[in-house]
């Protein structure tokens, strides 16, 4: 469990899900957002999607519930927060490792796209 | 009128989530309702359709319930449960008349093709009805002035009978009160209110711009004078 590289490669949910909530604790809708923002809009998830890949989370122990609390930033609803666990971090760590080595060999190839 | 759409929308979603395995359903029913409540939310204020937006919602959702069933099934039938065949045959039967309810009831507002019958538009347009779009003065100004119109003589009669002639039964002499809403692009958009039991049609009109009153009419949607 604690060794990341268990978990790789990440479908592309899960992977723009621990990105989201590497940094601070979200709610559903608010990783929903950070998710469309980090992808620039490439990556849209609806509640079936984000919810089952927070399952297999939970039960992968990539994420916790942190408790349920009130956004501030949105109406006085109480919401479930999820954060990442080690073992998420880990994962993360992983597969981000696992990218920048395709990248890295790619270069090699000079098999990367032009740019512009 | 929103606030109410979204309440309703709401409802049918969670009606939808009945459909998820229950222990998922326990689990994350209610944070998955209150996600798409906050979605509904953000999709009324950016003035997309709701109807379509929760036609979305409910399809990608569904995808994932019938993974969710699946998962269950698979685990049931690993652990030697008779009850996975039951709940998977179940689910099976339900699955096409749920999925046929919901698109009877959230069907949108359908298009009555040009030279459509009276009877032909009554049936299109059952159940089914938005706001008629009202009249906006300077549009109809813009209309005459693009299309070389000095008045509302014989010319602009042509924009008229072009959009009367969506519905073709209508007896002659019956009155009809063509609105201009808005005009963009040599696009018309406006209400047609037939006098008497005909009904009211929102309509799409197209300048051909080649020479002055030739129109095309692009879609004609039952309409409710109302709301």
């Amino acid at each position: 469990m604690s060794d990341g590289k268990t978990y790789t490669p990440l479908t592309p949910a899960v992977l723009y899900i621990l990105m989201a909530l590497a940094y601070e604790q979200k709610h559903g809708y608010g990783i929903m957002k950070q998710v469309e923002e980090d992808s620039e809009g490439k990556v849209t998830m609806g509640p079936g999607t984000l919810y089952g890949s927070l399952k297999r989370m939970l039960d992968a122990g990539l994420v916790v519930e942190s408790g349920k609390k009130v956004d501030p930033k949105m109406d006085d609803q109480r919401r479930i927060y999820y954060m990442i666990t080690g073992a998420g971090q880990e994962a993360l760590d992983a597969e981000l490792e696992r990218y920048k080595r395709v990248v890295t060999v790619t270069k090699r190839r000079n098999a990367l796209p032009a740019q512009g | 009128m929103k606030k109410l759409d979204i309440y309703r929308y709401t409802r049918l979603y969670a009606g939808l989530l009945q459909l998820y395995p229950r222990a998922f359903r326990r689990r994350f029913a209610e944070p998955m309702l209150q996600t798409f409540g906050d979605m509904c939310h953000e999709s009324a204020e950016n003035g997309e359709n709701l109807g379509v937006f929760t036609l979305k919602m409910c399809l990608e959702t569904l995808v994932q319930i019938i993974k969710e069933r699946y998962i269950e099934v698979v685990m049931n039938i690993k652990n030697g449960s008779k009850k996975a065949y039951v709940f998977g045959g179940v689910f099976a039967a339900i699955l096409p008349l749920f999925l046929y309810v919901m698109l009877r009831d959230y069907r949108g507002v359908r298009t009555i093709p040009p030279n459509s019958t009276i009877e032909q538009a009554r049936e299109l347009s059952k159940g089914v009805a938005e706001p008629c779009l009202a009249e906006n003065g300077p549009d109809r100004a813009a209309i005459k002035k693009d299309d070389n119109y000095l008045g509302d003589g014989e010319q602009f009669s042509m924009f008229e009978i072009i959009v009367a002639s969506g519905i073709i039964d209508v007896p002659a002499g019956t009155e009809v009160d063509i609105r201009v809403n808005s005009y963009v692009d040599r696009i018309a958009k406006g209400s047609a209110l037939y006098a008497g039991d005909y009904g009211s049609y929102n309509y799409e009109l197209k300048y051909l711009g080649t020479k002055p009153g030739e129109w095309e009419l692009q879609s004609l949607k039952a309409c409710d004078s109302s709301k």
